[in-house]
């Protein structure tokens, strides 16, 4: 029988690292990436790619702590070898402070990320307004980066890359057995999900190589985070927001907070502002479906709605949608059979 | 009241602006002046990292104890200031590594969150069993030393591109008090047995993925001759070599393949790192630094002696700075009870 054709619709940080599971998993398969944007103009390129994750409230915590457990374990690899400055991770150390005591004392991550901590009253001093606070360290993606590092392994094994919007899944039918929806933010139009939200956070991207630690405050709005080339400032959680536009007075407020924060960021330079809409959902669209029209049949497997926490789920998230695709290959093959006959 | 500092390194440039920033008021005629053959970007402190950390197991010397102590929270005082960037300053966090249980260290309170490694941590390093992680600060020299340099500029301060023979001299041209901060070379002015060079190599990468310091220790090989990593805010310092009584400033090949596959080795992420920049600088070993007056020839002639500050010059300077000043003080206040200013023919 002809090698199954798969497509993977969206080519940012949960797309590039499914279609790599799929290519590991089954490298039989004739696979192909398309969408109408490639990095750098991905949501992912304007995330910072930090992993601590969120709670997503959907999710079992057992789920969430796998995913992150299994991306951390497969970045921590990548970070301590040759790769790593290619690839664009790193390790890197700082603090999440708190102005009040957080609802829960651990959270679910803390054994996965290294040297999880309270921090002392010396450490605190450094951050008069915060009266607690948790000393990790955890991993940094470079999101660009990384990007065209899974790029070029994806080519590396062959996988076809094309720039195409993609209007609805069922178009693909005629060319492939199965797609994989990987569309974020996309998906809101592209399958019509009215549970997906953007939830929209401008981000400053400045130059502070002095800058070699985090820091977040635990109320997720304010945080430092340093990366290879530049410093992420941020940032903002506005829900129901699709503006793309970056807007000044948010600059001017993100710089404000994050100096209070880190006073020596006031000689930050070349202040870049981006904006990106997270894909929120109350919990990630990952599940398989089959669509069919006359007699004809299309096999979709989603996996989106990753909200804050892509780069902290991506591989575990990936490697369950490889498997969703391998029972979708299953299925193809048993019906194939039974044709047959 | 003319006082001369011998002596351009961040011993000599901070003794002059602790001493000129405690008694310029009280005494309105004090003369400033430094003289050094080798200036900022050319002097041991600018080769180094800059790392703020003594050594692991010190001399037991618990002045030098209190000395990092006051470096270390000046700094940390300086560090919300907007002068923070200009003077070089900023945190580091890091893993000192060791291949059994040591210890703790004696500035273990003085650092923030010293804490030991974690086993998983310590996966990171293999052949390493042990280790500690803390958050200590960076003074990068080629930064810190033209700032110091701007605070003695606008105080008024002289500075002569000389180089000194003998504390005569200095004497000869007016000086009052000498305070001697020539470091290695400081045996070409008075002998010193206990003084000698601690050559060391050190190769600079383009690396700003590396956000941790991580400095390795092995009793066999001895202080500093194992490898190290330090991220500076430009460049990554790799080093790893301690070669008591060599004088040779040129670098060595040998010396360069030891560094890079070492420091490959305990972090391959290294590998594709471009080297900016290759150096080597003689650290003042002495087994315990020489703080203290001495008066020369006759007369009132005195030399406050401030080197031999070894691999942990940057560590120790301003408790240093402060001690020295000190001690001029203490001068200044012996010349006064001697009655009028003696005339100089």
């Amino acid at each position: 029988m002809a090698a199954l054709k798969v497509a993977v619709v969206g080519a940012g940080v949960v797309g590039l690292s499914t279609a790599l599971c799929i290519a590991e998993a089954f490298p039989a398969c004739s696979l192909t990436v398309i969408a109408d944007r490639f990095t750098p103009n991905t949501t992912s390129d304007v995330a910072a790619g930090m992993l601590i994750p969120h709670t997503i409230p959907g999710t079992s915590l057992h789920v969430q702590k796998q995913w992150f457990k299994e991306t951390f374990t497969y970045l921590f690899a990548i970070s301590n070898s040759a790769e790593a400055s290619e690839a664009g991770i790193h390790l890197v150390s700082g603090w999440q402070v708190f102005k009040s005591s957080p609802t829960e004392e651990l959270p679910f991550w803390s054994d996965i990320v290294l040297g999880f901590r309270p921090m002392s009253e010396a450490e605190l001093q450094k951050f008069p307004q915060h009266r607690c606070g948790q000393a990790f360290t955890t991993l940094k993606c470079d999101c660009p980066s990384y990007l065209l590092w899974l790029e070029k392994r994806l080519k590396a094994k062959g996988v076809q890359m094309y720039t195409r919007k993609v209007a609805n899944l069922w178009e693909l039918h005629s060319e492939y057995n199965i797609v994989v929806n990987c569309t974020g933010i996309g998906a809101h139009q592209l399958v019509g999900d009215q549970k997906l939200f953007p939830v929209r956070g401008q981000v400053l991207k400045v130059r502070a190589p002095w800058v070699k630690h985090f820091v977040r405050d635990g109320d997720g709005l304010t945080y430092i985070y340093p990366g290879i080339h530049n410093v992420t400032l941020g940032g903002t959680r506005e829900k129901e927001s699709w503006n793309l536009s970056p807007d000044p007075s948010t600059t001017k407020a993100i710089f404000d907070r994050c100096c209070s924060l880190e006073p020596s960021l006031q000689r930050a330079q070349d202040i870049k502002v981006k904006v990106g809409l997270r894909p929120s959902r109350v919990c990630v669209a990952l599940h398989r479906e089959v669509l069919s029209q006359g007699g004809a049949k299309l096999l979709v497997v989603h996996n989106y709605g990753h909200g804050s926490g892509g780069f902290s789920m991506h591989r575990g998230t990936a490697k369950e949608a490889a498997h969703l695709v391998g029972e979708c290959i299953a299925a193809l093959q048993g019906s194939s059979l039974r044709a047959k006959f | 009241m003319r006082v001369a500092v011998i002596g351009a390194g961040v011993i000599g440039l901070s003794t002059a602006l602790c001493i000129h920033e405690q008694y310029r008021s009280l005494v309105p005629s004090l003369e400033l002046a430094v003289y050094a053959d080798r200036y900022t970007p050319r002097t041991t402190s600018d080769g180094a990292a800059g790392l703020w950390q003594p050594y692991t197991h010190g001399s037991g010397d618990l002045r030098e104890t209190l000395w990092n102590k006051e470096t270390f929270d000046y700094l940390l005082g300086h560090l919300g200031s907007p002068e923070a960037k200009e003077m070089g300053l900023f945190l580091v966090s890091g893993y000192n590594l060791f291949k059994q249980p040591v210890p703790d260290p004696s500035w273990k309170n003085i650092v923030l969150g010293f804490r030991t490694l974690t086993p998983k941590e310590l996966e990171l390093f293999p052949g390493y069993s042990y280790g500690w992680f803390n958050t200590a600060l960076m003074l990068e020299g080629r930064s810190y030393l033209p700032w110091l340099t701007r605070r003695l500029t606008q105080r008024g301060v002289k500075f002569f591109h000389q180089k000194i023979d003998s504390f005569q001299e200095v004497f000869a041209q007016g000086a009052d008090v000498v305070v001697n901060c020539t470091g290695a070379r400081a045996g070409q002015l008075q002998p010193d047995p206990a003084l000698q060079p601690g050559r060391g190599q050190v190769i600079k990468v383009r690396a700003p993925w590396v956000k941790h310091f991580v400095v390795t220790h092995d009793a066999e090989s001895g202080l500093y001759n194992s490898p190290y990593i330090i991220p500076g805010s430009e460049v990554t310092v790799l080093g790893g070599v301690n070669q008591p009584g060599n004088w040779n400033e040129e670098n060595s090949a040998r010396d360069h393949r030891a560094i890079w596959e070492t420091c490959c080795r305990l972090l391959p992420a290294l590998q594709k790192a471009p080297i900016v920049e290759e150096w080597s600088g003689l650290r003042p070993l002495r087994p315990r630094v020489r703080l203290e007056r001495e008066a020369v020839g006759h007369g009132q002639a005195e030399v406050i002696h401030n080197y031999g500050h070894g691999g942990f010059g940057i560590t120790i300077h301003w408790g240093c700075a402060m001690a020295a000043a000190r001690l001029l003080g203490g001068i200044l206040q012996e010349q006064q009870q001697l009655g009028p200013p003696r005339s100089r023919i």
